[in-house]
């Protein structure tokens, strides 16, 4: 995918009179495929601690170093003692929301909805928009695609920015797509602002082709190979006739000569690349179908990097090139 | 997996009643200071806990110390590392004066437990203190259900101790369904029949052959591993499941999608069991 740049929260500090070292100027691409995602976090990160927290800065140093070297969870803690030391309501919801965005990126997604539960609690409405795109991605990790339809409708309808609307629109397609539901996904892309006619376009490609039936591939793997065949994997299927060939001569070679002990043990491994070309058949079809899936999806969610809120967070703007 | 561990797994408390800790300790903690390692505890974030402990125990003194340290000490237990050490900790903060009375109770109780679990000699003066002197009601329901659960495995020690057995008795009516449920000692699940076929050949390749080749597998899990997972997973299907990735593997290694890196400087490909098995586990 084509990769955004722009200005992290250690740019944004440089600006605002801090001294965070500099290290890069690429946007984060830990949250892969959604680099407005590491945007929005960064600014957040960036709003904290420019409003004048000067005692806290030394501890989100720590946490966003952490979190630069891959600690998700070391850094998790340390936004969440930031949090609970915080003095204002919206400062202390912003560490959660960091958290959050911490544990969401260590796959703890339980976790990270428990800080984004705090962070509403204590600041509510404050981070509306924000947290209601961290549910959204948290369900999308978590394949609960209508939780995720859900959160990208709430945070369509809360943005106020036609590019974050879009955003959200194109998330509610996705997560509609994944979860079958191809009506679904163009309505959720229709109405929406920008041009997504090649999200429209990926659905009704999508919605045009067939999933390959895995029962078919499991049918067919009971000739070696034919099951990778009917999924489109060649070379697979190339090694299943060659192994099964190899075997099935190799016992029939020690059968005919009475060695018994080889062929027992050439029939055992017979049958398991025999087996394996059938569980092969039925598995490269979903393996079919699924990447079918998730080239669609990534069409539909496109590679445009967004413009976070700036009325939620009023500190700077970021720059993105294409 | 060591006897130690398995014979944990039998005393009750070493799970469940994560909350009921937490919540006792955090009730009991009365200071902010230790709001994050109470919390971190309850989620079951073990060595975030005891660090967390540790340096709260560092940052402040008096009775939030000795809490913190006994935070730190039953998350270490939890852990299982650093066993010994954590256990002479919670030891010297039951026994000792100068910690409030219900940092003394936790502690005799965890450290009771985990006698209990090392086949220690102390457990049942640990718990039995516990029961007798703690004026929260969960410890109280906590250490009396254990100990009677351990008394009563034990006909000596019950008979030495008539008067905690009759007190036991008289009011065991009174713990939740929920309270005998967690304190109950469990059996430990072994690995399923069918796996072990599978368990055996791993074994078999990663004795005697492994260390003749090497490391040659480019997929991550390694093949080895792979092969146990579904086993474990599927029972006898982790023979074609095994097939399967052994035909696909050069594709695989051909296509160089999701590199992982590997702690030798290596570079992998990630192939988790997880993403060909979803089908026979159903829908999400």
């Amino acid at each position: 995918m084509k990769q955004g740049s722009g200005f992290g929260v250690r740019e944004a500090a440089g600006r605002a009179g801090g001294s965070f070292p500099r290290r890069g100027k690429k946007v984060s691409m830990a949250w892969k495929n959604q680099p407005v995602f590491s945007t929005v976090w960064k600014t957040i990160a960036a709003a904290a601690l420019a409003s004048g927290w000067a005692a806290a800065a030394e501890p989100a140093r720590l946490a966003l170093d952490l979190d630069a070297e891959g600690q998700r969870e070391a850094a998790a803690i340390e936004f969440r003692r930031l949090a609970l030391a915080g003095e204002q309501a919206e400062d202390a919801g912003r560490w959660f929301w960091l958290a959050a965005h911490e544990y969401s990126l260590g796959e703890k997604l339980e976790l990270s909805n428990q800080m984004l539960d705090r962070a509403e609690d204590v600041a509510p409405f404050a981070l509306a928009v924000p947290v209601a795109w961290m549910r959204a991605e948290n369900a999308m990790r978590g394949q609960d695609w209508a939780s995720a339809s859900f959160h990208f409708d709430s945070l369509r309808l809360k943005a106020d920015a036609d590019d974050l609307r879009e955003f959200a629109a194109r998330g509610a397609a996705a997560a509609n797509l994944r979860g079958e539901n191809v009506a679904g996904a163009r309505q959720a892309l229709a109405g929406a602002p920008g041009d997504l006619a090649e999200a429209r376009a990926a659905i009704d490609r999508y919605a045009g082709r067939r999933d390959k039936k895995p029962w078919v591939g499991g049918v067919l793997g009971l000739v070696p190979g034919l099951g990778y065949v009917y999924s489109g994997e060649y070379a697979n299927a190339a090694r299943s006739i060659i192994l099964n060939s190899l075997f099935i001569w190799g016992m029939v070679e020690t059968g005919g000569d009475g060695d018994w002990a080889v062929f027992s043990v050439l029939t055992f491994a017979e049958f398991t690349w025999y087996s394996g070309s059938i569980y092969g058949g039925i598995d490269s079809a979903h393996r079919h179908n699924q990447r079918r899936l998730d080239a669609a999806v990534d069409e539909i969610r496109g590679e445009k990097p967004l413009r976070p809120d700036l009325a939620q967070v009023p500190l700077f703007s970021l720059k993105f090139e294409f | 997996m060591s006897v130690r561990r398995t014979v944990a797994q039998q005393i009750p408390g070493l799970v469940p009643g994560i909350f009921f800790f937490a919540m006792a300790l955090g009730a009991a903690a009365g200071s902010a200071t230790l709001d994050l390692a109470v919390d971190l505890f309850a989620e079951g974030s073990w060595a975030a806990a005891h660090v967390e402990g540790l340096r709260v125990q560092a940052e402040v003194s008096g009775p939030g110390a000795n809490r913190a340290q006994s935070l730190a000490a039953v998350s270490s237990l939890r852990l299982d590392a650093g066993r010994e050490s954590a256990k002479d900790v919670l030891a010297n903060l039951w026994r000792a004066g100068s910690a409030d009375l219900e940092t003394r109770c936790m502690a005799a109780y965890e450290y009771g437990l985990a006698d209990w679990a090392d086949g220690g000699t102390n457990a049942a003066a640990a718990l039995e203190f516990a029961y007798l002197e703690t004026r929260d009601t969960p410890l109280f329901w906590r250490a009396g259900c254990s100990l009677y659960f351990y008394l009563k495995a034990d006909k000596p020690l019950r008979e030495s101790r008539p008067a905690t057995w009759r007190s036991l008795q008289s009011c065991r009516d009174a713990w939740p369904l929920a309270v005998w449920q967690e304190c109950r000692p469990r059996k430990p699940r072994g690995p399923s029949v069918a796996s072990l076929p599978g368990r055996w050949i791993v074994a078999f390749y990663r004795a005697q052959i492994g260390p003749a080749i090497g490391s040659r597998c480019d997929l991550q899990p390694s093949c080895s591993e792979y092969f146990l997972q579904a086993s474990r997973a599927h029972g006898w299907l982790g023979v074609p499941i095994m097939a399967d990735r052994f035909v696909r593997e050069p594709s695989v290694v051909s296509a160089r999608e999701k590199p992982v890196a590997m702690p030798d400087g290596r570079v992998r490909f990630a192939d988790p069991v997880s993403d060909h098995d979803r089908w026979l586990k159903g829908k999400p």
